[in-house]
């Protein structure tokens, strides 16, 4: 009965976490599944290329963490994880196609106002004019949260599982929010080694609706230190995720687009406060995308 | 107490750090896919009139029904034939009654798609333009009406062709 209360209690926090990120942006989400709609599979690559860098940063964030992991005994962890990416300015423009074989620059999902390419016919009127449609979001920083379930420890390894499933709900399209992640100690095989070490996988996947799913996954070499309460840690992970936009176009039919996330290698340094049951901690993470992750966890 | 109070000030963090951010007066340009009209012309005629109506559920996308639509801009037209004739043809296109343009020149050089930003055989007319906007804005159907002369009998399956290549802004 405990146990179930426990249980019930971990999916009511997830769901109170996510559901401002999930409710906030379905409004977006829509709005977003329609411009996409307009853009014919050249001019979307670029429109959408700064959400495939953001998601794929967030996404493979959180994992690197206090590397001391026990050889055995039994344990299990709950983190609710929140990651935001910030969104630099060269985000906010890209060089579009026009119509008649030029480029022009106008705004991407981040961006202000869209750009219009003049008619070579008539370059003062703007009735003939090809414009590109303004930005979808104003923000400096793109946000992502998830819940986290860590099980060990067999062998100085442990599990990290992360599932949201979010069924379609009047506008809002379906989500579901995957990843698998695994860490194995590599200081249990070194006497005194004075850092812990650790090496881990993991996979992520999140898909919106029918039109946009990411995929990534990274393999990371972590270390961490700790000082009474406090843990500070840091390490690097090798990376890669990939968002695939399938939709069809109202100018060029079916489309299926894949954007490789810009992030390939990312450094992250962090701290961590170890109060029995309770942890806390957040790190900064630098690569081609700068971006910050924190949170909260429940667990031994 | 703790963690309650660590959750709710997660929770108001991720409520109020900039998520709710959509750009309420952001203008999605949206395309006006077809608006085209194929017009047939008789075998042994020398005339040719014919309306296509479009619908404007076959015009609009469906997630803009809902939205005001403006600034209307018509980036290209473009003319072709279809079929083969040693002739001249010329004729017009009207938008619910307002000349869109008119056109002029030997048949076969139609059977290349002629562009109104390159050709000089198209004249646009601002009328049929402004009647085209009128239609969109308010969701209305759309007459596309061909019609011409070509400068001898033709033989059968001779057709004009006109595709009007259209965006027009919805303000979310």
């Amino acid at each position: 009965m405990l146990l179930l209360h426990a249980v019930a209690k971990k999916r009511l926090l997830a769901g109170f976490v996510l559901l401002p990120l999930l409710v906030a942006s379905g409004r977006a989400q829509s709005d977003l599944e329609k411009i996409i709609r307009q853009q014919n599979a050249e001019n979307v690559k670029g429109y959408v290329q700064p959400i495939a860098d953001l998601f794929g940063a967030n996404m493979n964030a959180g994992f690197i963490r206090n590397a001391r992991i026990p050889e055995t005994g039994f344990n299990i962890r709950f983190d609710i994880i929140g990651m935001v990416g910030l969104v630099s300015s060269d985000q906010e423009t890209y060089m579009a196609q026009d119509p008649w074989g030029g480029k022009f620059q106008t705004a991407t999902i981040f961006g202000k106002k869209g750009g219009s390419s003049p008619n070579p016919l008539a370059p003062t009127d703007t009735t003939q004019a090809f414009r590109g449609s303004d930005g979808l979001f104003s923000t400096s920083i793109f946000p992502f949260a998830t819940p986290q379930l860590t099980i060990g420890h067999i062998f100085g390894t442990e599990a990290s599982i992360r599932y949201v499933p979010i069924p379609e709900i009047s506008k809002l399209p379906k989500i579901t929010l995957f990843g698998i992640g695994v860490r194995h100690s590599i200081s249990q095989y070194f006497d005194a080694f004075p850092v812990d070490l650790a090496a881990g996988f993991l996979y992520n996947s999140f898909t919106v609706g029918d039109i946009i799913s990411v995929k990534g996954y990274g393999f990371t070499l972590q270390g961490s230190k700790e000082l009474a309460i406090l843990v500070l840690y840091g390490g690097v992970q090798l990376e890669k995720s990939t968002l695939t936009l399938t939709y069809t176009s109202t100018v060029s039919g079916n489309v299926n687009v894949e954007l490789e996330g810009s992030n390939v290698v990312r450094g992250v340094v962090g701290a961590g406060l170890n109060l029995g049951f309770l942890k806390i901690f957040a790190d900064a993470n630098f690569g081609a995308i700068t971006s910050f992750s924190g949170g909260i966890g429940f667990g031994f | 107490m703790k963690v309650k109070l660590v959750l709710g000030l997660l929770v108001v963090a991720l409520t109020t750090m900039g998520f709710d951010c959509v750009n309420d007066n952001a203008l999605i340009s949206v395309n006006i896919p077809g608006l085209t009209g194929t017009f047939r012309i008789n075998p042994g005629g020398t005339s040719f009139d014919e309306t296509v109506t479009v619908h404007s559920s076959d015009y609009l996308d469906i997630g803009f029904e809902d939205y005001n639509l403006n600034s209307l801009r018509v980036y290209d037209i473009r003319v072709s034939t279809i079929g083969s004739f040693a002739g001249n043809v010329t004729g017009q296109v009207l938008i619910n009654g307002q000349q869109l343009l008119s056109y002029n020149g030997p048949w076969n050089s139609f059977n290349t798609p002629q562009s109104l930003v390159t050709s000089t055989l198209i004249t646009r007319n601002a009328a049929g333009v402004a009647a085209l906007l009128s239609a969109i804005r308010n969701k209305q159907d759309v007459a596309i009406r061909g019609f011409g002369t070509v400068s001898q009998t033709v033989p059968s399956g001779l057709a004009v062709q006109v595709e009007i290549l259209a965006q027009v802004d919805a303000a979310l």
